[in-house]
């Protein structure tokens, strides 16, 4: 089976807790501030940067913990 | 599981206090049970806003946000206790000291509920709607607080010039309601942003609160109008005002529940 493009895989880790909508906005507006892409042209080297821009967001709604214990995880999940 | 229990519990709660009341309806206890279910779903209230302020780390925005927000009622919950010792000379006095404390606890309201408010601005999210559905919320939420929390002002000023100090407690609780009323709809589009998702949680639990007391509002507002009796006016200010309270707990204890789930989950992978 062919492995989900980064962008999905992204959303569909960030929609679990931003819900489905906000986590796509959420990764457009971070890939372009980030490494001016849309988010299907993210590589995996653009993702460290896309999930550092994301990192105030999360940091805000779930404090700076649970937000960098998520994106340690994302990473790793995303990277392999 | 647990958020889903969180969600039931205030109705669940309303529900009691409405059995209960109905039951000592004439009974000379139901006075007793009305200030003791309410000074404790007030402080379920604080509870929940410090469960959630101290889940956040010193600093945090959303911490300041929480204590700030539920500072305001920790203060209502100190006036109500000190108002049980006979320490005042006169009505007067007793009035000054009632509104000098709402005043205080209305203005750390309407900041604690401006810095919720503004979370999805902090936070960077984008609220759903075009900006015309956004300004219509706006303006709906606006309409409503001043329809529902307008009148308290506007009579109790008469009142205040007379010399009727307690007027001080209503003008400033209705200033305040119009404020932190108004302040639903950047709530209620968080809210709504982040449903589908563990967050939307917490801040779908904060918004039926502020709608339980626009409700609230709008029942002090109407029933006396409706010549409601007595009796029917406080079952339905204290099931409302409890079930407002409770779901305060609730958003707070979500929003901890959401972060320990998150840390957790996270380790896990």
């Amino acid at each position: 089976m062919p492995e989900k493009p980064m962008h999905a895989q992204l959303q569909e880790r960030l929609s679990a807790f931003l819900g489905e909508n906000t986590a796509r906005v959420a990764v457009s507006t971070f890939a372009k501030k980030a490494v001016n892409k849309t988010p299907e042209e993210l590589t995996r080297d653009d993702i460290p940067a896309v999930l550092d821009a994301l990192g105030p967001m999360l940091r805000t709604l779930l404090g700076e913990a649970s937000a960098k214990s998520l994106l340690e995880s994302i990473g790793k999940e995303v990277l392999g | 599981m647990k958020l889903k229990a969180l969600a039931v519990l205030p109705l669940l709660w309303g529900l009691v206090f409405w059995g209960v009341a109905l039951v000592l309806r004439d009974s000379s206890s139901l006075e007793t049970f009305r200030i003791w279910e309410m000074e404790t779903a007030k402080a379920l209230f604080v509870a929940g806003g410090l469960i959630a302020g101290f889940s956040f780390k010193c600093g945090e925005y959303m911490r300041r946000a929480w204590l700030i927000y539920v500072s305001a009622m920790a203060l209502l919950l100190l006036r109500d206790a000190l108002l049980g010792y006979d320490i005042f000379v006169n009505d007067y006095w007793r009035g000054i000291y009632k509104g000098g404390f709402t005043l205080v606890a209305n203005i750390l309201g309407v900041i604690g509920t401006w810095m919720l408010a503004s979370t999805w601005k902090v936070a960077g999210i984008q609220l759903p709607g075009s900006g015309k559905a956004k300004a219509v919320v706006l303006g709906a939420a606006l309409i409503l607080a001043l329809a529902f929390a307008g009148p308290s002002i506007v009579i109790n000023i008469p009142l205040l010039m007379d010399g009727n100090t307690t007027s001080l407690i209503w003008i400033f609780s209705g200033l305040g309601d119009v404020i932190m009323l108004f302040m639903i709809a950047p709530i209620l589009l968080t809210a709504l942003a982040l449903r589908g998702g563990l967050l939307g949680w917490p801040w779908g639990l904060l918004t039926a609160s502020v709608l339980t007391w626009l409700v609230f509002d709008a029942v002090v507002a109407l029933l006396p109008a409706l010549h409601a009796d007595n009796y029917t006016v406080m079952v339905a200010m204290e099931t409302l005002r409890a079930v407002a309270c409770l779901y305060v707990f609730s958003s707070g204890v979500a929003q901890a529940l959401v972060m320990k789930h998150t840390t957790k989950a996270a380790a896990a992978k």
